[in-house]
């Protein structure tokens, strides 16, 4: 019996199989019908034994002229198996050509369905960050394309935050608090730095959420700004 | 010597041409590319059946590089001028 649970590696997994056989069965089976291109194709001797048949089943055809012709019939026969052969590797580079490009496909398949699956979970995990950029001067913060505008101090307490990330460091409220107004750490208080985090989060939490959420339309009133058919009432 | 050879098998010729002469006419081909001709032999009394023949014609052909595919028949003097023109040069040539 399966496990009630699931794990992001199993369908890959399987994805990697279903490529494995796909790319094995586009490959078998080009490889086949090249087989089966070289086997049916005549060989050059086979027209030759077509003439050579006419020859002894007709008793007709023994006079010098028409055994000359004959004969060139059996030339033009070889000439049009060695065009076949010119042909017969035309077609093979065809087939070589086919191979790549099913194999090429079969892989940019599984890749856009692993993207899907990427995507999926992106817009199930809310707002991604991509890009966070700091202007001090304007005292404007955007995040991914949005705009936020910051108080100086939120804006001191954001930056002093990225600056922290940049060199992957944790800081405490004191810490927060001594960066900001420039006194050692020591005579800081935790509280004052925990209060201008809480006044980052509320200044930023509130913007971003009139932005993403909860609209304001201008000299009309408020609104949600999400699509309906999201919205599920229990 | 070759002259020799050449005179003998000229007399054993006409000698067995004097017996009751026996002839065939057969199809033969040469490979790549392909060539055919319809030629006229004159057969030892011993090999005088179209079956019999066969291997006789064989072996003086394939000197020539040649491979019998058809005896067609075997026929006496009174058949070789209606098959002259048609054998050409292969009219009594091995």
């Amino acid at each position: 019996m399966r496990d009630n649970t699931t794990s992001a590696s199993e369908p890959r997994l399987t994805g990697t199989r279903v490529v494995q056989f796909g790319i094995l069965a586009v490959v078998v089976i080009l490889s086949v019908a090249a087989v089966l291109l070289f086997s049916y194709l005549p060989d050059a001797n086979a027209f030759n034994e077509a003439v050579e048949e006419i020859f002894v089943v007709n008793d007709a055809l023994t006079t010098t002229e028409s055994i000359r012709i004959l004969e060139i019939l059996a030339q033009s026969g070889t000439t049009f198996s060695e065009v076949l052969a010119s042909y017969r590797a035309i077609i093979f580079v065809l087939i070589l050509f086919a191979t790549a490009l099913l194999v090429a496909c079969l892989v940019f398949l599984l890749t856009i369905v692993t993207l899907n699956r990427r995507i999926h979970l992106i817009e199930q995990s809310g707002i991604q960050v991509s890009s966070l950029v700091l202007n001090r001067e304007e005292g404007v913060v955007a995040l991914n394309n949005m705009d936020f505008k910051l108080t100086a101090a939120a804006m001191e307490t954001l930056s002093v935050l990225a600056e922290a990330r940049l060199d992957d460091d944790v800081l405490s409220g004191a810490e927060i608090e001594a960066m900001v107004s420039g006194r050692p750490a020591v005579d800081c208080e935790e509280a004052a730095g925990a209060t201008r985090i809480k006044r980052l989060r509320d200044t930023l939490g509130n913007q971003m959420v009139s932005e993403l959420l909860v609209k304001n339309i201008a000299r009309r009133g408020y609104m949600l700004a999400i699509d309906k058919a999201v919205i599920k009432m229990n | 010597m070759m002259k020799h050879l050449l005179l003998s098998l000229a007399l054993i010729v006409l000698a067995s041409a004097a017996n009751a002469a026996c002839y065939a006419d057969y199809k033969a081909k040469m490979d790549n590319p392909l060539r055919l001709h319809y030629g006229v032999i004159e057969l030892p009394a011993s090999a005088c059946s179209v079956g019999a023949a066969a291997s006789n014609i064989a072996a003086r052909l394939s000197g020539g590089g040649w491979q019998l595919l058809e005896v067609m028949s075997v026929f006496d003097e009174s058949g070789l001028q209606s098959r002259r023109n048609r054998a050409g040069q292969y009219y009594l040539r091995f």
